[in-house]
């Protein structure tokens, strides 16, 4: 599964360039997101607008990156698609995360 | 009344089936099995609403009979079945793994708890809350070593 990490401002942007993120890739998606993230500082934001569907087990590994952000730091999610969006939805998760419409709000906005 | 009329069901009653397809017990298989529904209902023209409701539905399903009825064995088989009516999409998958628990069928299933602190966040316990949440309805047979499960969802309005 391949990721893409860059700088935008003081933000740590990981763009999933993937279209499913499921039960096939999940494990693999938690390790490699986790590598990256392990000693990021500042606001790290993953960029979703690739993909198209996430089930249980892709949300469970979105969940595992956040819970293993250094120093309790917040993953942050941009460019839901409506059948992702819909899976936060249900299990409310989207009260969990921080989601940006897009990722230049997402950069833009100032780190709470 | 002709023959004709006799013989055949009316259209309400018996919808015809348009995909039945087979795939082994893997998450890849479970994958290219999802975006074959997906292309099917997409030329069926059924609303993108219900068509993400049973792609999200359906790929919970598929795993956790990959994973719990089959244990995670890729060996072994599963069927599935989709017809159209109307007024819905009826799906139905078909294994011969483990049954499937009751406590996976009762409707007042509670949500796993996301309140808490971000350490405490549950990362699975999920699927069955979204089955039951998505699905207008959910019939589990068992019978003669086989687990059928059929889901059914309302169009709506019906397709043009």
């Amino acid at each position: 599964m391949e990721l893409k990490a860059r700088r935008v401002g003081r933000s740590f942007v990981i763009t999933v360039a993937a279209e499913r993120i499921d039960a096939a890739v999940a494990i693999q998606f938690k390790d490699q997101v986790c590598e990256m993230t392990k000693s990021t500082k500042g606001r790290a934001i993953l960029d979703m607008h690739q993909v198209m569907f996430v089930d249980s087990s892709g949300l469970g590994a979105i969940v595992s990156c956040m819970k293993q952000m250094p120093d309790g730091q917040a993953l942050e999610l941009a460019t839901l698609n409506p059948a992702v969006a819909k899976v936060f939805a249900l299990t409310r998760m989207d009260t969990v995360f921080a989601i940006h419409p897009d990722l230049d709000s997402a950069v833009n906005m100032q780190a709470g | 009344m002709t023959l004709a009329q006799l013989v055949q069901p009316k259209q309400q009653d018996v919808a015809p089936l348009f995909l039945r397809t087979g795939l082994a017990s893997k998450p890849l298989s479970v994958r290219s099995a999802l975006l074959q529904v997906e292309r099917t209902l997409q030329r069926a023209g059924v609303p993108n609403r219900v068509q993400s409701s049973i792609g999200i539905a359906l790929a919970e399903v598929l795993n956790n009979i990959v994973e719990h009825a089959y244990n995670g064995c890729g060996k072994n088989r599963i069927s599935l079945s989709l017809w159209l009516s109307d007024t819905e999409v009826g799906i139905e998958t078909r294994d011969n793994g483990k049954p499937l628990p009751i406590e996976n069928l009762l409707f007042e299933q509670d949500w796993p708890e996301i309140d808490g602190p971000i350490e405490c966040l549950p990362e699975g316990g999920f699927g069955w809350c979204i089955v039951q949440e998505l699905a207008d309805g959910v019939i589990y047979r068992r019978s003669d070593g086989e687990n059928r499960l059929t889901l059914r969802f309302g169009l709506g309005a019906p397709i043009q």
